[in-house]
């Protein structure tokens, strides 16, 4: 593995495993998705003209991969199936109770984003990694102006999931 | 609503996260590489061994066996022309959006049936071809009957069965693809139809 992809991996590969979680819930098919996202975008690295942010870039490249996944298995992933995620190792700082009530909000939003339509979903995940409307739009091909109404009513479904396990 | 987006961006970069296993990784990318240099390789060669015998036994050959090399030779540069395009085309598409990608991913697919089928067409074709070219051998007088018939059958048997792997793993391509299309329509439909209101 050269030294360059090494650094991307290090720069995006958290984000690359938030990718294989919005398609996958099951544990072991979630690890699967991410060395096929990772393969794929080592592969497309080596064509990367700076057209977009390497960001935007590999993203789009990570997300239809992701889209290929889905194909294949040709049923969305049902959420029940998750059952794995649970919060990074506590860090001692915060206290059990919060933990556990943040634990629950993650899977939450896990299984609400899960259930989203597919553009929907892919829509509502990049803007969670900061993606603006027009790079958004650069990965999934749905008008920039269109992002926004998508985005807010998606966001409002998502907020009440999450309420309801506060 | 600022609220709300910063804590849902604040949830959702906190979810645990894998790494991905970079020993396999390697061992994939490694031998991905291999498999296409293979493939090309295969293409290429197969090619240029044709284009050699053209080459180099041509005062061996009499017209006929020339102009069937010849018509084997055309046939295979075509072939490997359109199976580097093709490759070409899937690397170039996993760079597009989604939409595009998908609508990419259904066309190669359909390709790949089209392949399929043309393989297994080109299956027969080459049995018609050289029962074609023992009889006009024949005709030619360049063998007795007997000679003719023992080298037809032998030649047929051979083809037969060395392509009969072929035939069978195009059938499968068939099979499989046409199933991969069918999942592909129903994703599009599925994002087209997306209650989201919004039409695309």
């Amino acid at each position: 593995m050269n030294r360059d992809f090494q650094e991307t991996l290090d720069k995006y590969g958290a984000l690359l495993s938030r990718v294989a979680s919005t398609y996958e819930a099951n544990h072991h098919l979630q690890q699967e998705l991410l060395q096929e996202i990772t393969l794929a975008v080592w592969q497309a690295l080596t064509r990367f003209k700076g057209e977009s942010s390497e960001k935007t870039y590999i993203m789009r490249v990570a997300h239809n991969r992701a889209v290929n996944h889905v194909a294949y298995h040709a049923k969305q992933p049902k959420s029940d199936t998750y059952c794995e995620v649970s919060e990074p190792a506590d860090n001692g700082k915060a206290s059990a109770e919060s933990t556990l009530q943040k634990e629950k909000q993650i899977d939450s939003l896990l299984v609400a984003v899960r259930k989203l339509p597919i553009q929907t979903r892919q829509i509502v995940t990049l803007s969670m990694e900061g993606l603006s409307y027009q790079e958004i739009s650069e990965v999934n091909g749905v008008k920039a102006n269109n992002v926004g109404v998508i985005l807010n009513r998606a966001r409002k479904t998502l907020m009440e999931q999450i309420q309801h396990v506060e | 609503m600022s609220n709300n987006k910063q804590s849902l961006d604040q949830l959702w970069q906190n979810q645990q996260t894998q790494l991905p296993n970079l020993e396999e990784l390697s061992r994939k990318f490694k031998s991905m590489r291999r498999k296409q240099w293979l493939y090309m390789s295969v293409d290429v060669i197969s090619t240029l061994f044709l284009a050699s015998w053209l080459l180099f036994f041509r005062e061996t050959m009499n017209q006929l066996m020339f102009i069937f090399i010849l018509i084997m030779t055309i046939f295979s540069l075509g072939a490997t022309v359109h199976l580097v395009w093709l490759r070409r085309f899937a690397l170039k598409n996993t760079l597009s959006n989604t939409q595009s990608y998908l609508q990419g991913l259904k066309n190669q697919y359909i390709n790949n049936i089209k392949i399929a089928k043309f393989t297994k067409f080109t299956i027969w074709l080459s049995l018609l071809i050289t029962l074609v070219f023992f009889v006009l051998a024949w005709l030619n007088h360049d063998w007795d009957t007997a000679t003719a018939i023992k080298k037809t059958v032998i030649a047929t048997l051979f083809i037969a069965g060395g392509l009969y792997p072929m035939w069978k793993w195009s059938n499968k391509r068939i099979i499989k693809y046409t199933a991969e299309v069918e999942k592909l329509e129903s994703l599009e439909q599925s994002l087209s139809s997306e209650d989201d209101g919004i039409v695309t």
